[in-house]
């Protein structure tokens, strides 16, 4: 239980020489024997000697209560040896083979040297003990009752974020479904009705959206205003568009006329292009969303690791044009698990080391995946040689709402990890992270299916 | 002849050219700038100013990284020079403090929830843009069709 | 250079330029005869003409701007070789600089200022909402009498208050009125209109109603000169019957769909002792001028008296003081150094001699003065137009005209500023029109079509006007 503080050291010898040290008084126990049983009589005060007992609560019903556990120079029966009604609260065994000293209740009526003075310390440890073990009691408990709230929380969250998502995924679903094709019909109508100027200032805002920061901008409007002599207002808008000075030189007729019969088309190609950018994140938040409300253990089958690796290279094919990707994995491996749950980690992964690769304009952009088993457990890295996660970022990678700035619509990092760990750790899984300029690693560990 | 200007400060591309394109209506009196953060602001400020053209208007986000855009208003209301600038605070994450501090120490005079109504935001501007060329002293006949005609006419009656 | 920096430098060249181009031709090619004083006058007028016109810089300041090239350019205080002829003598016609300088505070001047005062007290007591309130209460909701209210009120107060203060005050209570009309409600235009109309023609009321007026006074001199109650005699009249006539054209052109307008004004008079000194001033300061043949004070002196009552109580204090209009003031001063200079010189008297007037009818002469009047009014200022044209039109007593069929040249004179207060029809005629423009609901064709026509009828009318006060021997002393 805890280190003796009330009685001395010697105290505690000179009791043992005192009253126990008598070899008739000894008392020899096997494991499981059973010393003292809840409300019988009892009588002696044991001291433990060699071995260990272990008191229960309620031994004969269906939820024993271990109450305290009592080994070398501990006193065992204090309650009952010393009140008036001699009852044991518990029942008593011996975990181990067990050695015990004992006086019995004669002892106390018949001595009068100081008996009681010398076993005061005895007792007042004894309620110590016992008001300890309650304390420690109370405090379990409440930790149970705040995790089992947490939990309850955590699930009720878990509930409201899935309906939600599932109402929303509808709805921007539609968004994002029509958007796309307004701007691939807007897009042909342009190029069969209108002439070449249009379509190219319609084309140039859908595909590439603004690529020219703010402050970029303003200095194309000065170049533009002082080159073409345009009224500011018109400069800024033409600036926005990085259309290039030969190319507008080109266009005929009146300039600035050209320019205000063409800028509209810039101007709605833009809105097309952030209108499918923001609903592809808007889906791709509902997506998260999603994933983090599911309970996952609904689909549990034996999957092939490597597969599902592969088949989220295959989902960000787009997202990986211009980086290298280098595969080695181990075929053999399989896990009992949910497959899409998977690929949603491995797609998040993956999605991260592209998104840093890009912001960085890094060359010889490359993704290693690679996988090896490793005992009983598999082990997958996702390799970059981007230009690293901040240092003071790297502990607090995890949590959720955390994010590093990435220019333009950031896609979900921020609550893409925290659903990463979460996923993994349900499969009893880990995930660890490393990162320096220039090698960024992920390193998911997964327990094999046996 | 003087500019007056409105800048815009929000770090998301996609939404700055949004507000830019919601004030564009008011670009043939006022001058529209757009800004993707509040040092880049700073700076831009600084050169407006010593070019002697005038801050008529900041449309400010809060949430940015480097430097959030209540404590970048903070600080253009400590200074002396955009003593009669306004301030709006445009934003979707300001917190209960956020909020108080805006008011307490930026001294902002809007604030508009995102997303934002197009017409109501133009709305705002003109009336802050009009009593910013009044406290300012600049001739108002010249922006006459770009100002909040009730506020111009509860003013100059006086 | 750039094609906007080009606009820019454009007006501003035109304005400087035209000036020196006629300083450099000799004088003798202009006019016969003409001084060298003349001669830089003449450029001086022009250069008036011009920046009040094309108003490359506000056109205060190019008041100020006439004045300080008088200074040193004509006065006898110029600079040296200005002064001097090549052979070392001075001119002899040239200006006293005092009389230049003077006409920053000559009489006009002053009696503005007073004007002044007691507007901003009245506004300052909430007299102008209080009165308001009362005086529209009889209209009721018809919008037809509703417009003849509200169009009366703004009359009434702008004969006291400058024109656009009164437009902005008054377009200020319209807005409620205006948002229970349905948009396509053409009564909207007949209502935003009718402000600007009623405080144009309530300026023509009494003497510090409009800057014109005040300049024609400078010009109606002498025997013939009409005191503060003279001119509302004759002036009020008019203005209400071109109020009435104002009132029947939008109703016509714009028809109201509704039949109820609901407007409550709140406004109670302040029951402050200050509050009662503003209304006792005011009432007292109208009674003074109304009759002066009784006590011998002039309109000029007892504009003075508010001025120090209002002072001398508190109730102008040094902030209000400073925001006193003196882009006016200063915009009529420089119209009368620019009279002066013409007069003095003598240039005004050669001028007229040389227009083909002689022999024309004395009726054919007061329309076409006040028909370029309003024409120049409806594109520039109002006051521009009254100081560069009323300077020549009172020169033309002395250009051997037979003028006694329009009585004599005050009538002439009050003619053409009449004419110029009636020019409104578009937003750029005068700021009540642009603030009403500014306002929204109407559009340029509107104005222009209702604003054409009472110019019209108020050129003819005051063309009448001078007639029948002729019949009545009013111009006689």
């Amino acid at each position: 239980m805890k280190d003796r503080e009330i009685i001395k050291k010697e105290n505690l010898e000179w009791l043992k020489q005192t009253y126990f040290s008598d070899p008739a008084r000894h008392l020899h126990l096997q494991k499981g024997d059973i010393l003292l049983r809840e409300e019988e009589e009892n009588d002696r005060l044991y001291f433990v000697l060699e071995g260990a007992l272990v008191g229960f609560l309620g031994y004969e019903t269906d939820h024993p209560f271990e109450a305290f556990r009592s080994t070398i120079d501990h006193f065992v029966g204090v309650y009952s040896f010393f009140s008036e009604t001699h009852k044991s609260y518990s029942t008593v065994l011996a975990e181990e083979p067990t050695i015990l000293a004992f006086l019995d209740h004669s002892y106390k009526e018949h001595d009068n040297s100081g008996f009681a003075e010398h076993f005061l310390p005895v007792v007042v440890d004894e309620i110590y003990m016992r008001q300890l073990l309650t304390q420690k009691m109370t405090i379990r408990n409440q930790e149970a009752m705040r995790k089992l709230f947490q939990s309850e929380k955590m699930a009720m969250l878990g509930q409201l974020a899935a309906g939600l998502a599932h109402e929303l995924n509808n709805a921007v679903g539609v968004i994002q479904r029509q958007a796309e094709w307004l701007a691939d019909w807007t897009a042909r109508f342009v190029g069969y009705y209108c002439d070449p100027g249009m379509e190219l200032f319609f084309q140039k805002a859908l595909q590439e959206g603004q690529v020219l920061s703010s402050s970029e901008v303003r200095r194309r409007r000065k170049e533009i205003e002082e080159a073409f002599d345009l009224p500011s207002n018109l400069a800024r808008q033409v600036a926005a568009t990085s259309i290039s000075n030969e190319e507008i030189a080109r266009l005929e007729g009146d300039i600035r006329q050209k320019l205000l019969q063409y800028l509209p088309f810039f101007e709605a190609g833009l809105a097309l292009h952030d209108m499918l950018a923001a609903s592809g994140h808007a889906s791709q938040v509902v997506r998260s969303v999603k994933e983090l409300g599911v309970s996952n253990h609904q689909v549990q089958i034996r999957a092939n690791l490597a597969l599902t690796i592969r088949e989220s290279t295959l989902l960000l094919k787009d997202m990986l044009k211009g980086i290298q990707l280098k595969l080695d994995l181990e075929e053999t491996i399989v896990l009992q698990t949910n497959p899409g749950e998977l690929v949603q980690v491995w797609v998040n992964l993956i999605k991260n080391a592209c998104e840093s690769l890009r912001a960085s304009a890094q060359k010889n952009a490359a993704i290693q995946l690679s996988s090896r088993r490793e005992g009983h457990r598999a082990r997958i890295t996702i390799t970059d040689n981007g230009p690293g996660i901040p240092e003071e970022l790297l502990p607090r990678i995890f949590q959720p709402n955390v994010t590093t700035k990435i220019e333009g619509l950031s896609f979900g990092l921020g609550l893409g990890l925290s659903i990463v760990q979460r996923i993994v750790e349900n499969m009893g899984g880990k995930i660890e992270v490393e990162s320096q300029p220039g090698k960024t690693v992920f390193s998911v560990s997964l327990p094999l299916s046996e | 002849m003087e500019k007056i200007y409105i800048l815009c400060v929000e770090d998301q591309r996609e939404v700055l050219n949004a507000i830019l394109q919601d004030l564009a209506p008011l670009e043939p009196a006022f001058f529209l700038e757009g800004c993707e953060s509040a040092p880049e602001a700073e700076e831009l400020i600084e050169e407006i100013d010593a070019r002697g053209d005038f801050i008529g208007m900041l449309v400010c986000d809060h949430v940015m990284p480097e430097k959030s855009g209540v404590d970048f208003l903070i600080e253009v209301n400590r200074d002396q020079r955009f003593k009669n600038t306004r301030k709006l605070l445009l934003t979707g994450l300001a917190t209960h403090q956020d909020t108080i501090n805006a008011i307490n120490n930026a001294d902002i005079d809007r604030y508009i929830e995102k997303p934002w109504n197009a017409e109501l935001l133009v709305r705002l501007v003109k009336q802050l843009l009009t009593g910013y060329i009044l406290d300012q002293g600049l001739p108002y006949e010249k922006y006459l069709p770009y100002l909040d005609t009730q506020i111009l006419f509860e003013r100059i009656r006086k | 250079m750039k094609k906007t920096q080009v606009l820019s430098w454009l007006k501003p060249g035109i304005a400087i330029l035209i000036p020196l181009f006629i300083l450099l031709i000799p004088a003798d090619r202009l006019l016969p005869g003409m001084s060298v004083i003349e001669h830089r006058v003449l450029a001086l007028f022009v250069l008036a003409a011009l920046f009040w016109i094309l108003e490359p810089i506000p056109i205060f300041a190019t008041s100020v701007l006439i004045i300080v090239l008088e200074l040193v350019m004509v006065s006898d205080q110029g600079f040296i070789l200005f002064r001097k002829s090549s052979g070392g003598e001075e001119w002899t016609n040239l200006l006293s600089y005092k009389e230049i300088m003077g006409t920053f505070a000559s009489p006009i001047i002053l009696l503005f200022l007073g004007g002044f005062f007691l507007a901003m007290a009245a506004t300052k007591y909430r007299m102008d909402q209080s009165l308001a309130a009362v005086l529209l209460k009889p209209f009721g909701t018809r919008p037809k009498v509703l417009l003849l209210g509200l169009m009366g009120i703004t009359a009434l107060f702008s004969m006291f208050m400058s024109n656009t203060a009164t437009t902005a005050m008054m377009l200020s209570i319209l807005v409620p009125v205006l948002a229970v009309l349905d948009a396509d409600d053409p009564g909207r235009v007949a209502f935003t209109l009718g402000i600007p109309f009623a405080a144009n023609i309530g300026g023509i009321g009494t003497p510090i109603g409009t800057p014109p007026n005040a300049i024609a006074l400078k010009y109606i001199t002498g025997a013939s000169s009409i005191s503060f109650g003279k001119w509302m005699v004759f002036g009020v009249p008019y203005a209400l019957i071109l109020l009435l006539i104002c009132w029947i054209l939008l109703q016509y052109f714009f028809p109201f769909k509704t039949s109820s307008v609901p407007l409550h004004l709140k406004g109670r008079f302040l029951r402050t002792s200050k509050a009662y000194i503003v209304y006792v001033t005011f009432v007292l300061t109208l009674f003074l001028w109304l009759t002066d043949f009784w006590h011998g004070m002039n309109a000029y002196v007892v504009a003075m008296i508010p001025v120090a009552v209002f002072l001398s109580a508190g109730i102008i204090s040094r902030e209000d003081l400073k925001s006193i209009s003196w882009d006016v003031l200063w915009l009529v001063a420089g119209g009368i150094a620019l009279g002066l200079a013409l007069e003095k010189s003598g240039l005004v008297t050669r001028m007229v001699g040389e227009i083909p007037f002689a022999g024309q009818a004395a009726f054919l002469v007061l329309f076409l003065a006040a028909f370029i009047g309003l024409l120049m009014a409806n594109f520039m200022s109002h006051t521009g137009t009254a100081n560069l044209l009323l300077p020549i039109v009172a020169a033309l007593g002395t250009a051997g005209l037979d003028l006694g069929p329009v009585g004599g040249v005050t009538g002439l004179i009050l003619g053409v500023t009449f004419s110029i207060s009636v020019g409104m029809s578009l937003p750029i005629s005068s700021p009540p029109n642009a603030l009403a423009h500014a306002a929204g609901g109407i559009e340029t064709r509107h104005m222009a079509k209702a604003g054409v026509l009472v110019g019209i009828i108020g050129l003819i009318g005051a063309m009448l006007l001078v007639l029948l006060l002729k019949s009545f021997n009013f111009f006689q002393p």
